[in-house]
């Protein structure tokens, strides 16, 4: 009936021509379901052709805006780097302040009214700040602070966004805005686990006498990748006060306790002994495992009766690690319990067990080639196995 | 009882489609939470690390004379300092041990194997004499199928994360650092990964490495490269948001060993041993009560050559289709069991009615609509309504794809690539489904048969970049 009125009166056909031609077309359903099926159907292609379209249009948009953005970027990036290296090495005729001064109103007039253009210096900046060191760094950063980004970096600190919060704090903390450190110290307790992980990196680099206080009462979990960084980041940073990490060996956060077994190991803070033997016992199985492993960084010859004591009691969880643990601290007691284990122990054991020995020294190696040399029996092929030069790991 | 038999069709259609709509509006979110927060994450500290866990690479090859040397040299290549690679030879017919054994200076060793997972007898284990291939492990043993391979590399791996991989895929050099990182930044213990899957056909590769991708040229892998942005960044993202995942692809895929050991490694006797490792691992996590994740990451991570002809492509959807209904019925425990959660009232459900049913449901409502034709009762405007809004509806979600991939990878950079993608999604549906259906129909048929094989998969090699 509708599609006869739209020849007729020859117009463009209306939503509720469409429907009058679905509606009046015999479908064969049932009369309770016909309406409702025949409307979602009808909608769901309308809406399909709809939303096809604008999706194209967006996917052509969106390449149309990336790719003239990718060119200004090119341009904007050159520019800038003539200009920064331009003030990095060379030897201004006016003086290094004239000409800095210079380079700061240039920026301004020209780049800085725009906030693609300031978005482009603020990480060329930061990419070359982290490419160079000593006197090239001072300038960059002061840099940083004339032409008052940091002011921009604060703001974003502000924004709902974590992805903006992150990229701020990384930026407040590459340039050493120390002013940014209350605020930053916040964030170190952050609910979302990305953003509070960056804020306790930024602390390392911003409160160098007190960056581990994040520590302190701290119930939110550390994972292992925060960990790493936290170690890597506390490596590589210079002028940083260590405190003594024992004191944190028992909050309530494993998490914080693992974090503090690895710091103990990575700053060689040998008193840490007692409590490392203490945490042997603790519930929490990786706490247990950290603790083990630490034990034989450190090479802490007393811990070995607590570490056979506790092979014996929980060999299946921690058996691997105590036997690594043990070669690393060796001694004539570690020899005759990795012996023993090599001749009486299951496959993975005596393997693992033959493995410790190994690397206890002379005397483990001596067994070892004279288990190797007997005839074939599992003592000497995993002897043979472990002394061959290409099997090394 | 024709009008309630066309209800159930049109209602079936309805719900597929509703479906995807939600998978892809999870997927959306999921997508830009990896995105924007990724943004920042530099693996430069796993790289320098002694606390990055170490990994265990096995990668199965049979038969892969043409290009097993520059596939071990690509792994060799990648960036990750506590690696074993463990290329394991399955019984090969032609040249594969002995080139491997020559280009890599290899040389038989005592290796004291512990088995822990059932495989056909090891013949030997060989390492290279060349320091340079220090990382390098290679098995021979008995043929077993790629499940049975996998199972010796595990035997012989050192290291408690395997990452499983096909050996003539391409892992991008950054991949393994990349699939570690949610083992190490969940709180909930994590037992497998997995990484999206790119078609690698007319994409430029040098010395095993990816050069610059290309949108294939071939309209076979072109067809392939949007099911997989489909399936990848829509699909397999919205279910690893839920925790639901069941599939983590055979190409590449990282798992807890010891989880793995722990369910009697890969299982021989199927053809999806991919999907059926995962789901068993993850029943064996729920029946023990033990908290865990399966995740998924959206970075291209692993380059892979699509067939490019349709008998062998439908071979391996022959193959795809035995092995889901192997597993589905294996675990048919967890069909709607509230003791397994989402996996027992969502992923089980889902796989069973959407993936397993669909290509049947296709099947019987097109004969269906050729006996009423014969009877003299034909419906075309059901017939139409139905297929437009399938057709309209699958458009409209193929397109929300390509803007995923352009939002987020932007893998295709030139306009024109992006066009013929876009052609490609108009055309698919005609060109491409109704075979597709109908291998799934296939893989049905075969399986009630008995069929077990895996149906030989011949490949014809990468594209070499053009000298200047």
């Amino acid at each position: 009936m509708g599609s006869t009125a739209i020849i007729l009166q020859q117009r463009i056909p209306t939503w509720s021509d469409v429907w009058d031609l679905v509606h009046y077309t015999k479908f064969n359903l049932p009369g309770w379901a016909s309406e409702p099926l025949l409307w979602i159907c009808t909608s769901i292609i309308a809406i399909s052709i709809l939303f096809s379209v604008v999706l194209l249009i967006a996917l052509y948009s969106y390449r149309f805006r990336t790719q003239y953005r990718l060119r200004r970027r090119r341009e904007l990036e050159k520019s800038y780097l003539l200009l920064l290296t331009g003030i990095i090495f060379d030897e201004p005729e006016e003086g290094v302040e004239q000409s800095k001064a210079k380079l700061v109103r240039h920026f301004r007039n020209i780049y800085l009214d725009d906030s693609f253009n300031r978005k482009i210096l603020r990480k060329q900046l930061l990419t070359l700040h982290r490419n160079f060191s000593g006197s090239a760094c001072t300038i960059l950063r002061n840099l940083y602070l004339e032409l008052q980004l940091e002011k921009e970096s604060l703001k974003k600190l502000k924004s709902p966004m974590v992805n903006k919060r992150i990229q701020a704090i990384r930026e407040l903390s590459r340039m050493h805005v120390h002013a940014a450190s209350d605020r930053i110290r916040k964030l170190t307790r952050h609910s979302n686990r990305l953003l509070r992980n960056e804020a306790q990196l930024a602390m390392l680099e911003l409160d160098k006498e007190n960056a581990f206080s994040f520590l302190d009462d701290n119930l939110q979990h550390l994972s292992e990748w925060d960990q790493m960084n936290l170690e890597t980041t506390a490596h590589r940073t210079q002028g940083l006060v260590i405190p003594d990490f024992t004191k944190w060996f028992y909050e309530p956060n494993p998490s914080v306790v693992q974090f503090c077994i690895r710091m103990c190991v990575q700053n060689n803070q040998f008193e840490a002994s007692d409590g490392l033997i203490k945490l042997l016992s603790s519930s929490e199985e990786k706490v247990v495992r950290q603790s083990i492993q630490a034990l034989g960084e450190l090479m802490i010859d007393d811990a070995v009766p607590s570490l056979i004591s506790l092979y014996r009691k929980k060999q299946v969880a921690f058996g691997s690690d105590i036997l690594k643990t043990l070669s690393k601290i060796g001694g004539d007691q570690v020899i005759r319990f990795l012996q023993n284990r090599y001749e009486e122990g299951n496959d993975q054991e005596a393997f693992e067990a033959a493995s410790a020995l190994k690397y206890t020294g002379e005397a483990g190696m001596m067994l070892l080639e004279k288990a190797g040399a007997h005839a074939a029996n599992r003592s000497s092929l995993i002897a043979q196995h472990l002394l061959n030069p290409y099997l090394q790991p | 009882m024709i009008s309630y038999i066309n209800t159930l069709y049109l209602i079936y259609g309805l719900l597929i489609t509703l479906s995807y709509v939600v998978l892809a509006l999870i997927s959306a979110r999921a997508l830009y939470d990896y995105i924007t927060l990724n943004k920042f994450v530099s693996y430069e500290a796993l790289l320098s690390s002694s606390n990055a866990p170490p990994l265990s690479l096995i990668a199965p090859a049979y038969n892969e004379e043409k290009t097993i040397i520059e596939n071990i040299r690509s792994l060799l290549s990648l960036h990750y300092n506590n690696l074993e690679i463990i290329i394991v030879n399955d019984g090969s017919k032609d040249q594969t041990f002995q080139k491997v054994l020559e280009a890599y200076s290899m040389k038989p060793v005592p290796f004291f194997l512990r088995t822990a997972v059932s495989c056909k007898p090891i013949r030997g284990i060989y390492k290279s004499t060349n320091p340079a291939y220090g990382k390098l492990l290679f098995v021979d043993k008995e043929n077993g199928g790629k499940a049975d391979a996998l199972n010796a590399g595990i035997n012989v791996s050192s290291f408690d994360i395997i990452c499983c991989i096909d050996v003539d895929c391409i892992i991008e050099q950054d991949g393994l650092l990349k699939m570690v990182k949610p083992f190490m930044e969940s709180k909930e213990p994590v037992i497998a990964v997995g990484g999206v899957v790119r078609i690698a056909n007319s994409c430029e590769i040098e010395d095993g490495r990816l050069i610059k991708t290309h949108v294939p040229r071939e309209i076979i892998p072109r067809f392939q490269v949007i099911e997989y942005l489909r399936a990848f960044l829509m699909g397999r993202m919205g279910w690893s948001r839920m925790n639901a995942l069941l599939l983590i692809s055979g190409a590449l895929g990282m798992f807890d060993k010891k989880i793995a050991i722990a369910v009697g490694g890969y299982n021989h006797k199927t053809v999806g041993e991919d999907m059926e490792l995962v789901v068993r691992m993850r029943r064996y996590m729920t029946e023990n009560k033990k908290p865990y994740r399966v995740v998924y990451i959206p970075d291209p991570l692993c380059w892979t050559e699509a067939p490019s002809d349709y008998k062998i492509l439908g071979r391996q959807r022959n193959r795809w289709m035995r092995g889901t209904m192997e597993t589905l019925w294996a675990h048919r425990k967890i069909f709607f069991n509230p003791k397994y959660g989402i996996l027992g009232w969502l992923s089980f459900p889902y796989w069973t009615f959407f993936e397993w049913m669909a290509p049947l449901v296709e099947a019987t409502g097109l004969i269906y609509f050729l006996v009423l034709i014969g009877l003299g009762f034909d419906n075309w405007s059901l017939f139409i309504l139905l297929s437009a809004t399938v057709y309209f509806s699958s458009i409209a979600i193929s397109f929300l794809a390509l803007l995923f991939e352009e939002l987020t990878y932007h893998q295709y950079q030139s306009k024109r690539e992006t066009f013929l993608l876009v052609i490609t999604a108009i055309i698919e549906p005609f060109l491409f489904h109704p075979r597709s259906a109908w291998w799934g129909v296939r893989g049905n048929i075969d399986k009630i048969r008995g069929q077990k094989s895996w149906g030989e998969m011949t490949r014809t090699g990468f594209v070499r970049p053009q000298k200047q």
